[in-house]
């Protein structure tokens, strides 16, 4: 038996849980001895970190293992450039999401000096500068070497284009940390993100966590501290190669106040014969997206915007004309007032709504599309994105979603059609399990030395919905 | 020397897939370095895949007898791009019924092509013409 405690630092609350954890057992879960939580002190985060492992002991600092994630002062903010928007530009994205990064700007083909002072205003920890495959076009990437170089930040630059660029780049930005990594797009049609998403990584741990204040953190750990997507995305595969009975294929959804994650397992593929994949860069296997207008509070302006028709449609059906600007006016409330709960039944349902429809609405935005195109040789069904009808496992965590919530009154349909008239390539139903205590960022930190008993501690921790 | 770049596939809905692989597989034999985008080709899915390879030529097949709707404009878009020198062939069963090969060459030139090749079109003088044209391109930008 070994005990240990895993950490997840975030923006707001700073949660951990003492696990007990048997290595002989095979197919077993881990004791959850004890759960526990403090705010994030900003100001210094091993204060909170220290003081949470006392809290978990309970009568002194707890001594064993330790491994953490965070997502504070930011996460892992990356800016990405590529050339094609629908190509490296793509591909550079679905990478540093890999990694875990919120991302806070792309740019496409040259960049202008407007896009310049952009960054500058705000600059990221990590600038992705991809473009190009091995051999391939030259001219935008030495425009956009030139205007770095012009740059008056200066973020940690990751360069992970065309190859034959690499001695031009580090002449021109050797005043800049940068590092160098194979390009995620050798060949137009072979996707090479591992290289950039490990730099990505080794940036994140070798000078970014000094910056965000984790260095004491870090000292304690016995593991290295990754920013929590890159952590949960890892864990992802990890519950893949465990290969447990029913749960290959699934989506996972973290919605929080200010954004809503969604990750999806398979679906990569067309899962119908006769059907053709579009052209352009493939879907990864295991991806994540991160919609910034989604969530419970800092972001629920966004749901009111981009959802308005989903929610107005069920709000119809209670018959009351009053329905949508009393929503709209609780939407408006919770913006601002970040810790307010819902006290009404009223309000409860308008929590509810706002969670349902940020999720289906990260959900269609994660989905790829299906369209029939009539060609001389009869109609050709083409496949853009990903196609995610075989996959109904749905996992559902964060706040909303913790049990001394209540149970929660979702509503989980989403359109079959999109606004383009494209199939939405989404399951009708779901099989759907929430995350009732939070657990997933702590098994995933756990999955790090524990990989067989953090799967199995997560789906034994999950509760089913009848929705 | 660096192999040049050229760019293959099959424009529209046209999924004739056997011709592009015999052009794939003789253009690389004649040492260009081809990225063949295969079948069902747009425009812009052209274009992208050129302006990331940095190819110096697009080569458009269409067999299916709507070339004349798929190629309109390819130029137009090209330098819309940023492309406006990359040179552009097209061949294939380029229209349907008409014969006369001067109208069909003179109205795919009038869509910015550089060269048009009919069915009979033959792959060796293709070949030379192209390595030709590259040639010029190189001297005319140096």
């Amino acid at each position: 038996m070994t005990r240990c405690v895993v950490v997840d630092i975030g923006s707001t609350w700073t949660k951990g849980g003492l696990f007990e954890v048997d290595e002989d057992a095979s197919s077993e879960g881990p004791g959850l001895v004890n759960l526990s939580r403090v705010p994030t002190t900003l100001d210094d985060l091993g204060r909170g970190f220290f003081q949470l492992l006392w809290q978990l002991q309970g009568d002194k600092e707890f001594e064993g293992p330790v491994y953490a994630s965070s997502s504070a002062k930011g996460g892992l903010r990356v800016t990405a450039l590529g050339i094609v928007p629908d190509l490296t530009l793509k591909m550079a994205r679905q990478t540093a999401l890999s990694a875990g990064a919120r991302i806070t700007k792309v740019y496409a083909y040259e960049l202008t000096d407007r896009d310049l002072e952009q960054i500058d205003q705000d600059p990221p920890d990590i600038l992705l500068f991809a473009g190009g495959t091995d051999g391939g076009n030259k001219s935008i990437l030495e425009h956009n070497t030139l205007a770095i170089k012009k740059l008056k930040s200066r973020p940690n630059v990751l360069f992970a284009g065309n190859r034959a660029l690499e001695a031009f780049v580090a002449f021109h930005l050797g005043h800049f940390p940068l590092t160098m990594t194979e390009n995620i797009l050798p060949e137009l049609d072979r996707p090479n993100p591992e290289p950039a998403r490990k730099a990505l990584r080794a940036i994140f741990l070798d000078r970014l966590i000094q910056g965000k204040g984790l260095a004491p953190v870090q000292a304690r750990c016995s593991g290295p501290i990754l920013p929590t997507p890159m952590r949960v995305f890892d864990f992802l595969r990890i519950l893949e190669e465990q290969q447990l009975d029913g749960w290959q294929h699934l989506c996972l959804v973290d919605l929080g106040g200010a954004t809503t994650d969604v990750y999806s397992m398979g679906g990569e593929q067309p899962s119908e014969a006769g059907v053709v994949l579009s052209k352009g860069v493939p879907d990864e296997h295991l991806s994540r997206t991160v919609e910034g207008d989604l969530g419970m509070r800092h972001s629920s302006r966004g749901v009111v915007d981009s959802r308005r028709r989903w929610v107005e449609e069920r709000l119809r059906k209670t018959g009351n004309n009053q329905e949508w600007a009393n929503f709209e006016e609780y939407v408006q409330t919770v913006e601002v007032e970040y810790s307010s709960l819902p006290n009404s039944p009223a309000e409860e349902r308008y929590e509810a709504l706002l969670a349902s429809a940020a999720v289906t609405g990260a959900l269609e935005r994660h989905a790829g599309r299906g369209d029939s195109i009539y060609t001389p040789q009869g109609a050709v069904q083409i496949q853009r994105g990903k196609d995610l009808r075989p996959q109904r496992k749905l996992i559902l965590s964060g706040g909303y979603f913790t049990s001394d919530r209540g149970r929660p009154q979702l509503d989980l349909s989403t359109s079959p059609i999109d606004d383009e008239g494209k199939f939405v390539l989404l399951p009708e139903t779901w099989e759907t399990y929430t995350d009732t205590r939070t657990l997933v960022p702590l098994f995933a930190n756990l999955a790090v030395s524990f990989p067989g008993p953090a799967v199995w501690g997560l789906v034994a921790s999950l509760q089913k919905e009848q929705l | 020397m660096e192999k040049p770049t050229i760019i293959l596939g099959v424009i529209g809905s046209d999924c004739h897939a056997v011709g592009n692989r015999i052009l794939d597989a003789f253009f690389s034999a004649k040492g260009f370095r081809v990225v063949n985008l295969g079948v069902m080709v747009s425009q812009d899915e052209f274009i992208d895949g050129a302006l990331e390879t940095g190819a110096k030529a697009i080569l458009v097949s269409s067999l299916y007898g709507q070339g004349e709707i798929d190629c309109a404009g390819f130029r137009e878009r090209c330098i819309e791009r940023g492309l406006s020198d990359i040179l552009l062939y097209v061949g294939g069963n380029l229209v349907i019924g008409k014969n006369d090969r001067v109208a069909v060459e003179k109205l795919y030139k009038g869509f910015g092509f550089d060269r048009v090749f009919g069915p009979d079109g033959d792959l060796e003088e293709a070949a030379t013409l192209l390595g030709h044209d590259l040639q010029v391109r190189e001297v005319v930008h140096s």
